[in-house]
């Protein structure tokens, strides 16, 4: 057994833990356990998950039109790698065209209740987070989201399980914007939150904002033990959150310092002080997101493979894997421009879609692998979808994600 | 003798967040927990049959940190809620145990923090981070020896 020869170690660490706030916390956890997508899962969720997959696949085969639409990747990922910024809402085409208006704090998720347009609001404010272009707030069918399978094996995987994501009602309104350093392990991610509210600046080192080109109520850069930075700048209208891997903190404060608000109603921000190396992944407007989740699993149980592909969002940061010595490079996918994060013994491959949306794939193993699997993905049609896949356990314990 | 969520989140929450917070970030380390719990409150009717439900939640936090994921929606709530020590109120040394725990391995970090701070024990922790407990073991005589090293280099000290 370790000793605890070192009694004071405990006590010296305590001086550095950050207090709780029990009582915002606790509420904070009501709050969200009370959320609808939060409810808990019985009986039921999965039988209206099943419900929902045979409903949606009943209209797609009444509403498609002859021949279900089979082939190569080349079919769905094409060379978006950079949208620009006034097709942020990439939803695919076959989502129901309603745009509706801008969320200015809470957007209601009926489109007949929405806020006012956004031409009632005033064109220019400091924070630059007004004004911005209408989004999507109806969901996207999950049938939007193709069903990928892969023609060679997933390393030495025995069970392919899927599970399908219904789309979340959203809260207040994303604007992501994604970069990655081509010659390293690095990514700036900003993220434009509007209606996220005042926020506040108990934590991390406030920084002086006079001067920059952006006016903001609060500022302030938050170091990670994980090799990140991050800076928050916060005004009436919601915040704006840079995040970064593989900057220093002044170059960060320098992106904060810099950034300037692209020409009303563009969504999102030009960096003017984006490093020479870096380049642009995407960017887009939240919508509410359904997805496809495969996860493949070896006899024991162990996950070794994970595809997810999202109908809407491309976001570096959903790989989640952004430590220190992670490798980012390129590949072509049928004219995508896919980025690959190496790490040791494993590999995560992300990519846009052609009609809107990303893929991610996680992987256990070679890059060489990893690249063959994802070269090989054909969109298949539901038949062949459910034959080669298994359905979730229920009583699965929300974490079975390389991902997670 | 089953618990309820809310009895489990008042015995574990606070704990398990200024531990995690240490070894990684206050923000992170409370939007964690509280995804934990979310999940655990989602599937309680798995989870409270397992020997052993806060374990779970340890083991869905450490996950979700471990792999750098956040929930941006609720980051101005989460941040509400806990409160870093600012550099400033902290000594010199305490400056230089903060960085040198911040410069080691993500799991050695968490494995001490959990042990020393978190009180729980090498089993728990093993249980926590799905490792044998071995390799706590290990970490924690490699976390204390890198530490030794580190704060021996540290001018300050």
């Amino acid at each position: 057994m370790s000793d605890r020869s070192d009694e004071a170690l405990g006590a010296r660490l305590g001086a550095l833990a950050p207090s709780v706030d029990m009582v915002a916390s606790r509420s904070l956890f009501e709050r969200e356990r009370r959320r609808p997508d939060n409810r808990p899962n019985r009986l039921l969720l999965p039988a209206a998950a099943v419900v929902l997959i045979i409903g949606v696949a009943a209209i797609w085969t009444i509403a498609r039109p002859s021949g279900e639409p089979t082939g190569p990747i080349s079919t769905i990922a094409a060379a978006t790698t950079n949208p620009t910024a006034t097709t942020e809402l990439d939803v695919p085409t076959t989502t129901p065209t309603a745009p509706t208006t801008i969320p200015a704090v809470v957007p209601d998720p009926d489109p007949s209740t929405s806020p006012a347009p956004a031409t009632s609001m005033p064109s220019v404010l400091p924070s630059g987070l007004t004004n911005w272009p209408p989004r999507s707030t109806d969901p996207v069918p999950v049938d939007a989201v193709p069903r990928l399978l892969p023609t060679v094996p997933v390393g030495d995987a025995t069970t392919a399980t899927a599970i399908v994501g219904t789309a979340d009602t959203l809260g207040s309104y994303d604007y992501v914007q994604s970069w990655y350093d081509s010659d390293g392990g690095g990514f700036l991610v900003i993220t434009s939150n509007i209606g996220q509210g005042p926020g506040t600046s108990t934590r991390g080192t406030t920084i002086d904002t006079d001067g920059w080109a952006a006016t903001w109520n609060d500022a302030y850069v938050v170091p990670s033990a994980t090799g990140r930075v991050s800076i928050s700048l916060v005004s009436a209208e919601g915040v704006v959150q840079i995040d970064t891997a593989g900057l220093t903190e002044q170059q960060v404060i320098d992106i904060g310092r810099t950034l300037e608000r692209r020409p009303s109603p563009e969504p999102g921000w030009n960096v003017p002080s984006l490093p020479a190396d870096f380049a642009s992944f995407g960017e887009s407007g939240d919508t509410p997101d359904a997805s496809r989740h495969l996860l493949w699993t070896l006899d024991d149980g162990t996950l070794i493979g994970e595809l997810l592909v999202y109908s809407a969002n491309a976001n570096l940061l959903t790989t989640g894997w952004w430590p220190d010595e992670v490798t980012v490079s390129t590949i072509d996918l049928d004219g995508a421009e896919a980025v690959v994060l190496d790490l040791p013994g494993r590999v995560a491959i992300v990519w846009p879609l052609v009609d809107g949306g990303h893929a991610l794939f996680g992987f256990t193993g070679s890059r060489a692998d990893a690249e063959a699997i994802v070269r090989s993905l054909t969109v298949v049609d539901q038949e062949t979808w459910d034959d080669s896949t298994e359905p979730p356990d229920p009583g699965r314990d929300g974490c079975e994600s390389l991902f997670c | 003798m089953t618990v309820g969520i809310e009895n489990l989140f008042e015995a574990e929450y606070e704990r398990l967040v200024r531990s995690l917070g240490v070894a990684f970030d206050a923000e992170s380390a409370a939007d964690a927990v509280q995804e934990a719990f979310i999940r655990a409150d989602r599937d309680w009717w798995t989870v409270r049959a397992l020997d052993d439900p806060a374990g779970w939640v340890r083991r869905v936090a450490l996950n979700r940190l471990i792999n750098g994921r956040r929930d941006r929606a609720r980051r101005a709530e989460i941040l509400a809620t806990v409160r870093e020590v600012p550099e400033a109120d902290l000594t010199a040394d305490l400056v230089d145990l903060r960085r040198a725990v911040t410069s080691l391995p993500d799991r050695m970090r968490a494995a001490l923090c959990l042990y020393y701070l978190g009180e729980l024990s090498v089993r728990e922790v093993a249980a926590a981070l799905e490792v044998s407990e071995g390799t706590v073991k290990s970490n924690l005589h490699d976390a204390r020896r890198r530490l030794r090293e580190l704060l021996e280099e540290a001018p300050d000290v």
